[in-house]
C-alpha cells in the first residue's frame, strides 16, 4: 500500500466553452487511510476518482503513488491505468459476464503473472475475507445477486494487494438495507486490511460512515476537508452544511446598524463578515417545532412564528413534516411521538448555539431551501 | 367495452356513497382478452406463413426436385465430371479463406473505429462503403486495378524497382488467391457492421476494469473483449462463410476465363448450355444447399446461450472503449484505399478513356462511352428495369418484413407460427442468389405461375432475397423500441391500425428508412438470381454489364458499374432521408 498525492489537478472538457471538472484540487492521503470524496452530481468527484485511477488524463497537475509519480502535465508522464497498480471497484460492479466469479476475481492475479497455486490461495482467501461462499464462486455473475455481485467486485479489487484501491459509488445500485450491509463491510474491510482508499459517494451516511475523512466537493474544488464529525458540526459552506441535513432557519439583514431577521426574531450574536444578509442554518434535528404561541420563548433561541403545516409523512421510525412559512417551505424530521396534521399552525425554534450562519447567496431558492440549477 | 368474465361474491357497492345502487362486481381474468381478437391475430399470421412459404418454398422445392430426378442423374453427371475436385477445392477455399480474412479485418477495423476521436469519426464509415458499393462494380474495378497485363496497380507496380523487366503481372487478379481476397474484402463490411455494433453496445466498465486489473490493452483485448463479442462474431462468421460459399459474382467474374470455378459458377454454367442441364446444375447446387442450412442450424444453436455474455451495467456508452492509435487510423484509411477507391478511380478512369489502356492520359478522357450507353435502348431499358424492379420490390418487401418482424417479436404467443416464419425467412439467407435463381427459373417454367420473361418474376426474386435483411432489421427496431411505449398506446385505447400508424410506424421510421435502403440496394445490385431468371425483355443493369463483360466491352461495362453506384448512393440517401427522426409536433 502507499500514500497518495495529488497537486493542482486540474480538468476541463471540452476546447471552446471548456466545462471545468475539476478545479486545481490538491490533496493527500497517507498511507492506509480512507478519503471520501461526497458531493452532489457533476461536482467532480467522479471525475477525480477516474484521473487518479487513470480512466482519464487531466490537463493539469501531479500525481503520486507512494515515491512514483504517476502523472505530471508539465514532464508529460502518463502512467498508462494497467501500470498504476490500483484497484476499482465500480458502480455497476464491471463483472465480466464470461467468466466465473473465481475468475473475475483472479484476473489481476493473472494479469500479473502470478503462478496458479499462488492465486489459488490468494483468491480463496480474499473470498473468505469478503464473506463470499466458495460455492457461489463457481457461479457466473447473472446467477448472483446484486449483493453477492459487489463482494466479488470488492475482491476483485482487494485481491492483488494493490497501492490504492478506489471505490466510485459502489453501492448506488442496491437497495437501502443492502447498502447499510455492505457500507458496514468495507469499514471492515478497510479496518482489516488497512488499504489506502479514495472513495467516492453521494450518500451523506454512507460518506460519515467509510471514511478517516471526508472531502466535500462542490464545482469541481474541495471545499471542506477534515474528519466525518469536523463536517459535521462545522460545515464550512451553507452547501456543505446542507449536504448535512442542516435546514434554512431564517434569514437576517443588517438596517440601520442593527441586524433583524427578516422572517424570524433573531437573538443574536451579530455575524462577522461584510454581507449584509446572512441565512442560519440548522441540523433539522436541532430545530424544534410547536403550535403557535406554545414555542420556547427564552433569550437563546431564535424564533419563527407563523408556520403552517402543509403535510405529514410517515417514515417509519420518524414522520417528516413539511411547514409553510409564508411560501417557504421548510422540511422537517420528527420523532413520531409528535403529532402534527396539515393546518396546524405552529412556530419553529433553535437555540442559538446549534445555528451556523452563512453569507446568504442568490443560489439558493427561498421557498424550497434547495439550491437551484446555474 | 365489455370482457368476458364471472360474477364476484362479492356484490357490494365499491363507492364510499350509500345513495349509489350496487354495482355488481366481476372478477376479470388476469389475461382478459377477446377471443375474437386472438383468432383474426393467429389467422392473420398463419396468413402471412402461408404467403412467406409460396414466396420461398417453390424455388428450393424445384431445386430438390431436379436434384432428385430422373435417379439422380444430375449427381451421377457431376461424380463424373473431371474438374468437381478443383471446383469443391476453390469453393472450401473460398469459404475458409473468406471467413478468416473478413474476420480478422473486420474485428480489426470495428475495434479501430469505436476508439476514433470525434474529429475522425468518419473515418469509421469507409468499412461500410462496400456494403453500399454494387459488387459487381467492385469486382469489375479490381480487374482494371489487377489484370496482369495492362491493370493500372500492376502498371504502377512496375515502375517500382523489383518489377521493371516484367511485361506482366506481378499481380494477378483472375487466380483463386485473389478471387479469396476480392470476395474477403467485400465481405468484411459484414463483420464490421456485427462486430461494432456490438462494440456499441459494451459495458464500457468491462474494459476499465480489465485495465484497472493490470491488463494491458492486448490482453483485455483477448480474454475479456473478444469473448465478449463471441455472438456477433460468430453470427457474422457464419453470414459470410454463407455469403461466400454462395459467391457468384466474383468468381464468374475473375475465374472464368481461367477457367476456375465454385459450385455456383458450375451451376450456372449448366444453365448456360444449349439446352440447359438442369439436373446437373441442380446437383451442383444442392451441397450449398445443404451447407447453408447446416450452418444456420449452428448458427442458432450457438448463439442460444447469449445471456452469457450479457452483462450488467451501462450499455452504449458515449465514452470508446479504448482511444484508437495511429495504426488503427492507418488501418482504415489503407482499407478505404484499397477496398474502395482503387476500384472505384480504376472504373473513372476506364469509364472516361476512349478504350482501356494502359496509357492514362487525362486530355484524352471523353463522355462517349457515356452517350454510347444511353444512346443503347438495350442497356437504357435495363437502367429503366432495374429501377421499376427494385422500387417495386421493395414496395412489397418492406411492408411483408414489417408483418414477418412482428410475428417474430411475438414468438411468446405464438411460439410455433413465429418459428414457422423465421426458417422461412431465413431461408434465402442461407441458400445462395444463384440457387433461387435456378429454382425460380424452374418454378416459372414448370410450376403453376407462368412469370418467366416477365418483370414480375424479377421482382418476385427480388422479395424473397431481400426479405431476411428486411425483417431483421425491422426486428432489432422493434427490440429496441421496447414493449412499454406500444402497451402505452394500448392503454390509451383506440383500434390496433390507428396504434400502428400513429405510434408504432412513427417510432420505427430509422428501422423502416434502413429496411428501405437495404432493399434497395440488394435489388438494384442483385445479380446471381437475376442472371438466371432474365430473359430479353427483362434484362437489369447486373446482367447488361455481365453481358457487355463478356463481350469485352470494358468502357461499356465501366460506365454501368458508375450507374449502378450512382443509383445505389441515390438510394441509400432517399432511405436515410425518411428514416431520419423529426422531432415531435404538437397535432
Amino acid at each position: 500500500m502507499s500514500d497518495l498525492k495529488v497537486k493542482d489537478l486540474r480538468k476541463v472538457f471540452g476546447r471552446r466553452a471548456g466545462v471545468v471538472a475539476i478545479d486545481d484540487v490538491s490533496l493527500e492521503v497517507p498511507q492506509a487511510e480512507m478519503l471520501v470524496l461526497v458531493g452532489p452530481s457533476g461536482c467532480g468527484k467522479s471525475t477525480t476518482l477516474r484521473c487518479l485511477a487513470g480512466l482519464e488524463n487531466p490537463n493539469a497537475g501531479v500525481i503520486e503513488f507512494g515515491d512514483q509519480t504517476i502523472f505530471d502535465a508539465q514532464r508529460k508522464i502518463a502512467v498508462p491505468i494497467h501500470r498504476r497498480d490500483i484497484g476499482l471497484v465500480f458502480q455497476n460492479y464491471a463483472l465480466w459476464p464470461h467468466l466465473s466469479g473465481w475468475n473475475n476475481i483472479a484476473f489481476p492475479l493473472k494479469s500479473r503473472w502470478i503462478s496458479r497455486a499462488e492465486r489459488r490461495r490468494r483468491v480463496g482467501a480474499i473470498a473468505e475475507v469478503v464473506d463470499l461462499d466458495r460455492a457461489l464462486l463457481d457461479k457466473r455473475p447473472g446467477q448472483l445477486s446484486g449483493g453477492q455481485q459487489q463482494r466479488v467486485a470488492l475482491a476483485r479489487a482487494l485481491v492483488a494487494e494493490p497501492k490504492i484501491v478506489m471505490f466510485d459509488e459502489p453501492l448506488s445500485n442496491l437497495d437501502a438495507a443492502l447498502r447499510e450491509q455492505l457500507r458496514s463491510e468495507i469499514r471492515r474491510l478497510h479496518e482489516e486490511i488497512r488499504f489506502t482508499g479514495v472513495y467516492v459517494t453521494h450518500d451523506l451516511a454512507e460518506a460519515m460512515a467509510v471514511g478517516d475523512r471526508v472531502a466535500a466537493m462542490t464545482d469541481g474544488a474541495i471545499v471542506q476537508l477534515g474528519r466525518p464529525d469536523e463536517l459535521f458540526t462545522t460545515p464550512a459552506t451553507s452547501r456543505i452544511a446542507r449536504m448535512m441535513g442542516y435546514r434554512r432557519v431564517c434569514v437576517i439583514t443588517r438596517e440601520d446598524g442593527r441586524w433583524s431577521g427578516t422572517d424570524c426574531d433573531f437573538s443574536g450574536p451579530a455575524p462577522d463578515g461584510p454581507a449584509t444578509a446572512y441565512e442560519l442554518l440548522a441540523r433539522h434535528d436541532r430545530i424544534t417545532v410547536a403550535r403557535a404561541g406554545a414555542a420556547d420563548s427564552s433569550d437563546h433561541v431564535h424564533r419563527v412564528r407563523g408556520g403552517v403545516v402543509a403535510g405529514v409523512g410517515y417514515l417509519g421510525s420518524e414522520q417528516e413534516l413539511n411547514v409553510d412559512f409564508k411560501g417557504r417551505d421548510v422540511r422537517l424530521v420528527l420523532p413520531l411521538d409528535r403529532t402534527f396534521a396539515p393546518g396546524d399552525r405552529v412556530d419553529l425554534t433553535v437555540r442559538v448555539t446549534d445555528t451556523r450562519t452563512f453569507p446568504l447567496t442568490e443560489r439558493i431558492d427561498a421557498s424550497t431551501d434547495q439550491e437551484t440549477n446555474t | 367495452m365489455h370482457t368476458t368474465g364471472s360474477v364476484a361474491s362479492d356484490e357490494h357497492s365499491r363507492t364510499g356513497d350509500d345513495h349509489r345502487p350496487a354495482v355488481p362486481a366481476r372478477r376479470i381474468s388476469l389475461t382478459d382478452r377477446r377471443p375474437a381478437q386472438m383468432t383474426a391475430r393467429r389467422a392473420s399470421a398463419l396468413i402471412l406463413v402461408g404467403v412467406v412459404a409460396l414466396l420461398c418454398l417453390p424455388p428450393v422445392y424445384f431445386v430438390l426436385d431436379a436434384a432428385l430426378s430422373g435417379g439422380g442423374i444430375g449427381f451421377r453427371q457431376m461424380i463424373q465430371d473431371r474438374t468437381l475436385g478443383r471446383t469443391v477445392q476453390i469453393t472450401i477455399t473460398l469459404a475458409l479463406g473468406s471467413v478468416v480474412i473478413s474476420t480478422v479485418l473486420g474485428i480489426l477495423l470495428a475495434w479501430g473505429a469505436q476508439g476514433l476521436s470525434r474529429r475522425n469519426r468518419w473515418l469509421g464509415t469507409i468499412p461500410l462503403i462496400p456494403l453500399v458499393m454494387p459488387a459487381l462494380a467492385a469486382v469489375t474495378g479490381f480487374g482494371y486495378l489487377l489484370n496482369p497485363s495492362i491493370g493500372f496497380g500492376n502498371l504502377l507496380l512496375r515502375k517500382v524497382m523489383f518489377w521493371t523487366d516484367i511485361q506482366s503481372g506481378p499481380l494477378d487478379i483472375n487466380t483463386v488467391p485473389f478471387i479469396v481476397i476480392v470476395t474477403a474484402t467485400l465481405l468484411t463490411s459484414f463483420v464490421y457492421l456485427f462486430v461494432r455494433s456490438a462494440l456499441a453496445q459494451l459495458d464500457q466498465g468491462v474494459y476499465d476494469a480489465a485495465a484497472a486489473s493490470g491488463a494491458s490493452p492486448l490482453r483485455a483485448f483477448f480474454t475479456i473483449i473478444l469473448p465478449l463479442l463471441r455472438p456477433s462474431i460468430v453470427y457474422s462468421s457464419l453470414t459470410v462463410m454463407l455469403l461466400a460459399l454462395g459467391q457468384f459474382a466474383v468468381p464468374l467474374f475473375l475465374g472464368r476465363q481461367q477457367n476456375l470455378n465454385v459450385l455456383s459458377t458450375a451451376m450456372y454454367v449448366s444453365m448456360s448450355q444449349a439446352p440447359p442441364n438442369i439436373p446437373l446444375a441442380a446437383a451442383y447446387g444442392l451441397p450449398i444447399v445443404v451447407a447453408g442450412v447446416v450452418f444456420l442450424i449452428i448458427q442458432r444453436v450457438v448463439l442460444r446461450d447469449q445471456d452469457r455474455f450479457a452483462g450488467t451495467g451501462t450499455k452504449g456508452a458515449a465514452r470508446s472503449l479504448s482511444k484508437s492509435g495511429w495504426f488503427s487510423h492507418a488501418a482504415l484509411v489503407v482499407y478505404g484505399l484499397l477496398a474502395v477507391a482503387a476500384p472505384i478511380v480504376c472504373l473513372a478512369i476506364v469509364a472516361f478513356q476512349p478504350y482501356w489502356s494502359k496509357d492514362i492520359v487525362v486530355s484524352d478522357f471523353t463522355l462517349d462511352n457515356f452517350r454510347s450507353v444511353f444512346d443503347n435502348p438495350r442497356l437504357t431499358d435495363a437502367i429503366v428495369n432495374t429501377l421499376v424492379y427494385s422500387l417495386s420490390a421493395t414496395v412489397i418487401a418492406v411492408p411483408l418484413g414489417y408483418l414477418c418482424a412482428k410475428v417474430l417479436h411475438r414468438r411468446r404467443h405464438q411460439k410455433v407460427i413465429a418459428n414457422l416464419v423465421d426458417v422461412l425467412v431465413s431461408m434465402s439467407l442461407g441458400i445462395p442468389a444463384v440457387i433461387f435463381g435456378v429454382g425460380f427459373l424452374l418454378a416459372f417454367t414448370y410450376g403453376p405461375l407462368d412469370l418467366y420473361g416477365r418483370g414480375a418474376g424479377l421482382v418476385v426474386v427480388y422479395i424473397v432475397v431481400t426479405l431476411p435483411f428486411i425483417t431483421r432489421m425491422v426486428l432489432v427496431g422493434l427490440m429496441t423500441l421496447g414493449t412499454n411505449l406500444v402497451e402505452a398506446g394500448g392503454a390509451c385505447g383506440g383500434p390496433l391500425w390507428r396504434r400502428i400508424l400513429t405510434l408504432e410506424l412513427p417510432m420505427l421510421r430509422p428501422a423502416l428508412g434502413n429496411a428501405i435502403a437495404i432493399c434497395l440496394i440488394l435489388t438494384a445490385q442483385e445479380f446471381g438470381a437475376s442472371i438466371l431468371v432474365r430473359s430479353s425483355q427483362t434484362q437489369v443493369m447486373s446482367t447488361v454489364l455481365y453481358d457487355q463483360f463478356a463481350n469485352g466491352s470494358n468502357s461499356q461495362v465501366a460506365v454501368m458499374a458508375f450507374l449502378m453506384c450512382a443509383i445505389t448512393g441515390i438510394g441509400v440517401l432517399l432511405a436515410l432521408l425518411i428514416g431520419r427522426q423529426s422531432s415531435p409536433k404538437e397535432s
